[in-house]
């Protein structure tokens, strides 16, 4: 593909998914002005940087790891990346529910460690495949099978239809 | 009442978007444009 092409096409890509982009990094940063300003650094960095793009087919992909890695740095930066060691981890997924239901399980989403979060967000809630996950997080498709497994059970929800074989 | 994850993508999918978005993203694309322009 020609790089005018290439841009044409990154272009279209990302006005056809602003919104998506703007929701994966307000869900990382939890602020509207942080958000606008990943998602226009993201935009600036893929089109400075399209001609390293190997593979057009996969360009949304692409893109979404931008944001997600600006989003990180960010985080990184602002220091607001809580380490979680196992034993705590354990203890969220051991304890009972309270009476709302609602507001537990969105406390618990907020409070799931990064590298569980981003890969609920992005198969769940952008409705990616496992491969398109492993690959805007450039993981092996087992590795993120096994932490969607652990996110769920740290969720304390267990899915009844085939999402739950894909996890297996 | 909807499964666990229908019910957390719905509070996904209710994250208000503001009115810049698509300012913001018109000014990034013709920024990019304009230096591209220019180094021609």
């Amino acid at each position: 593909m020609l790089q005018n092409e290439l841009e044409e096409c990154l272009i279209r890509c990302i006005t056809d998914h602003q919104t998506n982009i703007y929701r994966l990094a307000y869900s990382y940063v939890r602020n509207t002005e942080d958000a606008l300003d990943i998602v226009q650094e993201s935009i600036h960095r893929a089109l400075v940087s399209a001609e390293s793009l190997k593979n057009p087919d996969a360009i949304k992909n692409w893109l979404f790891r931008i944001v997600v890695n600006l989003s990180l740095d960010f985080l990184r930066k602002h220091k607001r990346i809580r380490i979680v060691d196992d034993e705590t981890l354990e203890s969220y997924s051991s304890g009972t529910a309270d009476d709302y239901p609602d507001l537990d399980l969105k406390r618990a989403l907020e409070e799931l460690p990064m590298k569980y979060r981003s890969i609920v967000i992005l198969r769940y809630f952008e409705d990616m495949k496992i491969e398109e996950v492993a690959e805007v997080l450039q993981e092996n498709v087992n590795t993120i099978k096994t932490r969607l497994y652990q996110a769920l059970r740290l969720l304390r929800i267990q899915l009844n239809d085939d999402s739950s074989e894909e996890v297996q | 009442m909807d499964n666990p994850i229908e019910q957390l993508k719905k509070g996904y999918q209710d994250i208000p978007i503001p009115e810049e978005l698509e300012r913001v993203v018109e000014q990034a694309i013709k920024r990019r444009k304009g230096k591209a322009a220019a180094s021609k």
